[in-house]
């Protein structure tokens, strides 16, 4: 069974948030929606041990929000801290100024940069680039499953999924379930004599290494 | 929340063991330039202003694999940390008083940019920086040593420190029966990684 990978937006504009959702349940994604940092607060907090976004998209200018107790700077320091793994893109008419991307980058300095006027559509085809990502003879397929090509197997596990669009970063599992997820996705290389192999770095952290002398792309 | 302590939730202080270059300035250019020149999986960029140095150096475990800043004056706590641990410094400008002889300097930011990617990718007896931490050793081994990191990425002009800071890198040369080790250079004083032929073979010889 497939588990359709969900992503945060948050939008304070009716309108884009409600094109944003089109576009991505489009894409088979399952979308959480907030049009203030408030409401975005909220969902990671309330979900946070039933789901964890494997992409989050941030209005970086939230001032149409009803509630500005908190704002987008909060909303992303909450998801580095919370969710390391989850693929972070803001997007801003104003994504040029220094200024507004150093307060981003202080924010979560691993988050993604996107202009907004390049508009919605970019913006989706940013993500589907992100997310179907190849590593050696692996590829990841509208992030959910990822493939062994030369057999064409699947593994369908999100934690599996992480590792290969993370690639080459290393990814913070945690719990004891996603570990054990993640060294069953690890035999699972190895039975299919794929290669890319797991690297384990302790502490929950692992990354995947392609092994010298395979191609980085198999096709 | 206080302005204050909502400051310090920010992304660039949770602490991490990931590769890190802490990017002090003034308003921020120096690090988002920096951004935009270090490939995002090499190296966490800290972007930091000088009063947030001490709280953004505590996070990097266990050390800032390097510091970039800019402006005439040092954070307080650089010489401190130049004297007690490796890290790379490299500077935009002229060097602040007192650091002048331990860090790398340059008027120019692509040199600046040039000097912390050369850092980055380089290659000393076959050993490399691995993605996000760690080394990368011939026959696709991996291991983690700080030190081993800083001696790589600082090759060949190493640190004015006491080789017992090297420890855990030698521990991991020796262990993995890889010929180099943290020396000190002849000409500079410095700590270095050398070729190092063991006792025994050179007996044998």
């Amino acid at each position: 069974m497939r588990a359709n990978p969900e992503v945060l937006l948050v939008e304070d504009d009716v309108e884009t948030l409600e094109q944003l959702r089109g576009q991505f349940e489009r894409k088979r994604f399952h979308p959480l929606t907030a049009r203030s940092a408030t409401r975005a607060l909220s969902l990671i907090e309330n979900n946070r041990h039933s789901s964890r976004p494997v992409l989050a998209v941030v209005d970086w200018d939230l001032s149409k929000a009803s509630d500005n107790h908190w704002n987008s700077s909060d909303v992303l320091a909450r998801l580095a801290r919370d969710i390391a793994d989850c693929l972070v893109i803001v997007y801003s008419q104003n994504i040029d100024a220094f200024r507004v991307r150093s307060e981003i980058q202080r924010a979560h300095p691993r988050a993604w940069l996107h202009d907004k006027r390049d508009g919605d559509i970019s913006l989706v085809e940013r993500v589907a680039r992100l997310l179907d990502q190849r590593v050696g003879d692996l590829r990841v397929q509208e992030g959910t499953v990822v493939i062994h090509v030369p057999t064409h197997d699947e593994h369908h596990h999100r934690e599996a999924v992480r590792l290969v669009v993370h690639h080459p970063e290393i990814v913070t599992f945690h719990s004891d379930t996603a570990t054990k997820a993640v060294r069953r996705f690890g035999e699972w290389l190895t039975r299919h004599d794929s290669s890319v192999r797991l690297v384990s770095l302790g502490n929950r952290k692992y990354r995947l290494a392609v092994l010298s002398g395979a191609s980085a792309d198999p096709e | 929340m206080r302005a204050g302590s909502r400051a310090h939730q920010l992304g660039v202080f949770l602490h991490d063991r990931v590769r890190s270059i802490v990017a002090v300035s003034e308003d921020g250019e120096l690090g988002v330039a920096l951004r935009d020149s270090v490939e995002p999986w090499r190296a966490l960029i800290r972007d930091v202003r000088s009063d947030e140095f001490d709280a953004a150096v505590a996070a990097c475990e266990p050390w800032p694999w390097m510091v970039v800043g800019s402006g005439s004056a040092a954070p307080n706590s650089l010489l401190t940390l130049l004297m007690t641990r490796p890290s790379i410094v490299a500077w935009y400008g002229a060097a602040p008083l007192g650091v002048g002889a331990r860090i790398h300097t340059s008027a120019r930011f692509t040199d600046v940019a040039g000097f912390v990617n050369d850092c980055l990718h380089r290659e000393v007896g076959g050993m490399r920086l691995a993605a996000g931490t760690g080394i990368e050793l011939p026959l696709g081994r991996c291991v983690r040593s700080a030190s081993l990191e800083a001696l790589i990425g600082g090759h060949p002009a190493g640190f004015q420190l006491p080789l017992r800071a090297f420890q855990s890198g030698a521990r991991v040369l020796r262990m993995l029966d890889i010929p180099w080790r943290p020396q000190r250079a002849p000409a500079s004083g410095n700590v270095v990684l050398a070729p190092w032929l063991s006792p025994a073979k050179v007996v044998s010889v």
